[in-house]
């Protein structure tokens, strides 16, 4: 919210410079987000009249202008185009200096002499960029410092109020609290009405309708206005608080509302019907053409201003446009009334109006301040439009707020602040923020908020309070005294960074992907129906991740595109399923890592392999083996269908699922345009944290090993892990460890068969082991291929 | 005798020094004075023309004499071969300044490794860590942390709903809700998380990460929020980093504080980064609200406590000088490779 220093010294005449004001609200929690100069600060600049426009004699672009002040006539060349016989302007006069540094004087302007210069409103430095000379509203007086129109040299303190405060939605209540901070006294204007008019009672009745969230309604009617411009000096403020200027009567609402915090609303009372005004909730179905134009259809949630014929307004939220206070209007109504905030936000939220008005409703406007706006008001309506207040206002107030006074322990809030006070500090402070506050003895007060403070309710309230004008530097520091106890890590956190420190390690970069992606995208991997946001941001990002992949393959889309063309990356995160029967989904922490392009990288000395399915597997058999969990099974079968059907695996400990790997399918490949394979893992890390074990050792063997080596032509769909097996299954004590060290397929083999070559370890861990028991267990070996998978040995 | 071996060996010595650094030239003389036929021989053959009293002393100077040649001529040879064998290995040389052969560079992500590093700052204080889910219900992540419907306070989080009362989580404090349901004090918790706000420009992400804290036990007081809170921070960005508190609002905690750091960038003159105030918004804080303590049963006149939360991005951005929020989700090698 801006507010205008010089405006809040209209209160608080003795404020500090503007940045320290601003500092002085930032430290006690309303934070000045910036301090911007405003206004003119131009001397020697006055109003003026247009009396004549010509064209220049000499230059097609510009004119020759006769221009009146209080002081006679002047010659103006101008370039301007705005400007007709009978228009007030900004004149500088010879001697003005104008904030961009321009100085004025007499001159000639292609053999014109020139006595001056009309300003536009950029010229005098009230805005970035203008189009045209300044033209003054008519009623403007001739020779007067355009400082006096503008409201000259100001400073606007951008303040951001947290939803708390509602009372510092307004100029008066800045003021205030910046008093009560600074101690600059706090001074409200007196206000007094000249009431000249018939009786308001004779003119119009209001009633609140039982049940009606309205706790006070007051009303006054002013005849015979003339509706016209704001003076300059009103429109500034207004647009400098973003609120455009209407006409000289709703403007007045605008800035009692700016200046006090109270919403007010100016009815045409011609158009009020019967003079009569009901505030009750709307019946449904009924219909209101608020101001801006649109047709709206009512519920019995929302609370209408009525008269006899229906709705008016929407209390709190937007006026009626036929009951509009127009060009044609004479006889105003003037509201200024006090809604319950909860009823008042609904009824924006549902309409889609959110205005100043129920802004500040929302959060809590002070009953006690109608009254008071509502005669400042009345009043400056008939100084800016004219016309004649009726006696009395009429106040239907349906509930006293009576507030109560809050007990306040000192040792509480010694204890909760951690550090000392004394009763008469507080009592102080309680007094600067406008509380009734008394010593109830035994180191308790007792304070009674004022009626704007409607956020103060109890003890605690009171304690921030205290906290808060003191200053929180003025609380000093000190280090909690806890018991030591170890602190715990939920068990798969750990493993999931563990997790992250070996993959980084082994050359993925991690990536963070946001937890929605589009359905395109989330289909890419399959998974049944998602959690879906109801409001996304975009069909982008429209319903929950249910596996990383897809969020991977899009990560090597982006960075293909930007010729990063090695890529081995890995994201741990949740995914998300819906659980039928529970509000909340599953959330599943998975560890992902996609690979693509060559496998060393492009050194110099680097050879040109690309990464192929074995190199997946090799990370993810080593991400296992780091992680304690290297006993998975990689089994053909169970792999999601967005992989190779040929290329991937379900990989398994202990036999149950823990995620897969595999080579993205072909088609998926086609479908982002990628032009060589991608490979692709994913691993439940709750799954791995179940399996891994600790390590535990096994003697080192003490007899020597003795190695043979078998080749032979196989089938080639019989798997490499059923031959270990059945190896390994012929002597488990004798044979160590078997493993591969070549396969081949293609020219002398049959197609259909591939040759392997296996070196198998002998070894005893009592003795060592004869060449005749060696050999004679290797031709088991050799016996034991061909007979159970028909292999040829070579 | 005497007098001649002396003067063999002496004369043996000079043509060895001449010599010192020709090869053949050296092995030549090793031949020629030290040869089965060379000249010293002929002096073992007089030893047995001497009287025996004598044979002993001759024999060990002969003995000596040849030594002494052979150990110069050796150690020569020697220096000769090593110059050669240094020269020769000279010319293997590599290029050491061509780059070494890696595997591939992987680096964690630096919003991951700021998140861990401020983890690791509140483990070392025997905070325990703990989590929360990302899909939380809206009693979780409002109610009971004091933020009714229809509060003013929730437009401060724009949120997306997955159904009426179930959204994705806006902050990881509804995991303050999830312990303090199911511990009793005194508990001191971190808890890590991914949050989600309907917001999306130039400083905003939709998405976005958090660290959330709090302690609670007898006696906690906004003075030890404070004292944390600065530690944490002059750990975090330097010892000798500026901190400031101020007042605030949030619904769960009064009273409520902001803490600023001095601005990394201008050390508090003010520039773009901190929009000229010389301070830097690092994190949100406060004594934990009674209606939070009511919401999970501890007894407010028993037990306080503070809770803070910290943004991540913001955070890393500080730390390595990123200036643009958006980088952090585009995930494009050539920026995650720096960190
Ligand atoms: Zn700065």
């Amino acid at each position: 919210m801006p507010c205008s220093y010089n405006w809040l010294k209209e209160y608080a005449a003795g404020l500090p410079s503007p940045k320290a004001a601003a500092e002085a609200l930032t430290m006690s929690g309303t934070e000045v987000e910036s301090v911007t100069e405003t206004g003119v600060s131009a001397a020697n600049v006055v109003t003026a009249e247009v009396l004549t426009v010509v064209k220049h004699p000499n230059a097609d672009k510009l004119s020759l202008c006769g221009v009146r002040t209080d002081k006679g006539t002047h010659s103006i060349v101008c370039g301007a185009k705005n400007m007709k016989p009978g228009d007030k302007v900004a004149l500088a006069m010879p001697g003005a200096e104008l904030p961009g540094g321009i100085k004025i004087k007499k001159s000639r302007i292609r053999g014109v002499e020139s006595e001056g210069m009309m300003c536009s409103e950029h010229e005098l430095g009230i805005k970035d960029a203008s189009d045209g000379i300044l033209i003054l509203p008519p009623d403007t007086p001739l020779g007067v410092e355009i400082g006096a129109i503008l409201g000259g040299r100001d400073a606007l303190l951008e303040v951001s109020i947290t939803p708390n405060r509602a009372d510092l939605l307004s100029i008066r209540g800045v003021a205030r609290e910046l008093s009560a901070i600074t101690g600059a006294a706090f001074k409200d204007k007196e206000i007094r009405v000249e009431e000249t008019g018939a009786t308001i009672d004779g003119l119009v009745s209001v009633s609140i309708a039982e049940g009606a969230p309205c706790g006070r309604y007051c009303a006054r009617v002013i005849k015979g206005a003339v509706i016209g411009q704001s003076p300059a000096a009103v429109k500034a403020r207004l647009e400098a608080a973003g609120i455009r200027s209407i006409n000289n009567v709703v403007d007045v609402t605008n800035y009692v509302m700016l200046e006090t915090g109270q919403p007010l609303h100016a009815f045409d009372l011609a158009k009020v019907g019967g003079g009569r005004i009901n505030v009750r909730l709307a019946s449904d179905g009924e219909r209101l053409e608020t101001i801006d134009g649109k047709a709206r259809v009512l519920d019995p949630s929302m609370l209408v201003i009525a008269d006899v014929n229906g709705p008016v307004a929407l209390a709190g939220v937007m006026g009626g446009k036929a009951s509009e206070v127009s060009d044609a209007t004479k006889d105003i109504l003037l509201e200024a009334a006090w809604f319950v905030p909860s009823s008042v936000r609904k009824t924006a939220k549902k309409t889609g109006l959110p205005s100043e008005s129920s802004y500040r409703f929302e959060r809590g406007v002070d009953i006690e301040g109608a009254r008071a706006a509502i005669d400042m008001a009345a009043d400056m309506i008939i100084r800016l439009a004219g016309g004649a207040v009726a006696k009395g206002v009429i106040d239907v107030c349906k509930e006293k707020q009576s507030r109560e006074p809050v007990r306040f322990r000192v040792k509480r809030a010694e204890s909760l602040l951690g550090t000392a006070l004394t009763g008469a500090a507080c009592l102080d402070i309680f007094k600067r923020l406008g509380m009734d506050a008394k010593d109830a003895g035994e180191g308790v007060l007792t304070a009674t908020p004022p009626s704007f403070r409607v956020d103060l309710n109890c003890e605690t309230d009171l304690i921030e309070e205290i906290a808060r004008i003191n200053g929180y530097d003025n609380i000093p520091p000190h280090p909690p005294v806890a018991r030591l106890v170890t602190p715990e890590i939920p068990g798969s956190a750990r493993f999931r960074t563990r997790a992250a420190a070996v993959l980084a390690g082994a050359g993925f970069s991690e990536v963070v992907n946001y937890s929605f992606v589009s359905r395109r995208m989330l289909e890419l991997a399959g998974g049944g129906e998602p959690v879906e946001i109801l409001n996304p941001l975009s069909d982008e990002l429209s319903v929950m991740r249910q596996s990383l992949a897809p969020s991977l393959l899009g990560n090597l889309c982006y960075n293909l595109q930007r010729k990063n063309a090695d890529v081995r990356i890995f994201e741990i995160a949740p995914v998300f399923q819906t659980r039928p029967g529970e509000k909340l989904p599953e959330e599943r922490w998975k560890i992902a890592g996609l690979m693509h392009g060559s496998r060393y990288g492009e050194g110099w000395n680097a050879p040109g392999d690309r990464v192929d399915f074995y190199d997946c597997k090799g990370e993810v058999e080593r991400l296992l083996g780091q992680l304690g969990a290297a006993s998975a099974a990689f089994n053909p079968k169970g792999a999601p269908v967005f992989l190779h059907p040929g290329k991937s695996a379900s990989i398994e400990l202990n036999g149950a699922n823990a995620g897969y790997i595999g080579e993205a399918h072909p088609g998926v490949n086609a479908r982002l345009d990628l032009k060589r394979p991608v490979y692709i893992f994913e691993l439940d890390a709750a799954s791995i944290a179940r399996a891994a074990s600790p390590a535990h050792y096994s003697a080192i063997p003490r007899f020597p090993e003795s190695a043979r080596d078998i080749a032979f032509v196989i089938g080639e769909s019989m798997p490499y892990e059923e031959i270990i097996r059945a190896i390994e299954r012929l002597d488990a004590k004798l044979i160590e460890r078997v493993s591969v060290f070549d396969v081949y397929y293609g020219e002398g083999i049959e197609p259909g068969y591939r040759s392997m070559a296996l070196r198998i370890i002998y070894r005893s861990a009592e003795r060592t082991l004869r060449y005749e028991e060696v050999e004679e267990l290797h031709g088991l070996v050799g016996r034991e291929l061909t007979s159970r998978f028909g292999a040829v040995i070579r | 005798m005497k007098e001649r071996l002396e003067l063999l060996a002496k004369e043996a010595e000079r043509a060895i020094e001449a010599a010192a650094s020709d090869k053949d030239a050296l092995l030549q003389l090793k031949a020629r004075y030290l040869g089965r036929k060379g000249e010293f021989s002929g002096f073992l053959k007089e030893l047995a023309a001497l009287p025996a009293e004598d044979r002993k002393a001759a024999g060990e100077a002969i003995n000596q004499a040849k030594t002494r040649l052979e150990d110069a001529i050796a150690i020569l040879i020697g220096g000769i071969e090593g110059r050669w064998k240094e020269a020769a290995l000279a010319k293997e040389r590599l290029d050491v300044t061509l780059p070494g052969r890696t595997m591939p560079l992987g680096k964690r992500h630096p919003v991951m490794q700021v998140m861990e590093e401020i983890q690791e700052v509140f483990f070392g204080l025997g905070f325990d860590i703990a989590e929360g889910p990302e899909i939380e219900l809206d009693s979780y992540n409002f109610e009971k942390l004091n933020i009714p419907k229809d509060h003013p306070a929730r437009e401060m989080q724009d949120t997306f709903y997955v159904s009426s009362d179930v959204l994705l989580r806006t902050h990881t404090s509804p995991v303050q809700i999830r312990v303090m349901e199911n511990k009793r004090p005194p508990v001191r918790v971190i808890a890590p998380g991914t949050v989600f706000r309907r917001d999306s420009d130039v400083t905003h992400s939709p998405m976005f990460h958090q660290v959330e804290g709090f302690m609670v036990d007898k006696g906690v007081s906004f003075a030890n929020l404070k004292a944390v809170l600065a530690d944490f921070l002059r750990t975090f960005f330097g010892r000798d980093t500026g901190v400031r508190f101020r007042p605030s609002f949030f619904p769960f905690t009064e009273p409520s504080a902001e803490a600023d750091i001095r601005c990394v960038l201008c050390k508090g003159a003010g520039c773009r980064v901190c929009k000229g105030s010389g301070w830097l918004e690092i994190l949100g804080a406060g004594m934990i609200h009674p209606e939070v303590f009511r919401s999970v049963g501890y007894d407010y006149e028993e037990y306080s406590g503070f809770a803070f939360g910290l943004g991540v991005e913001r955070i890393a951005m500080l730390k390595y000088g990123i200036d643009d929020l958006r980088l952090l989700f585009e995930n494009d090698l050539r920026f995650l490779k720096q960190f």
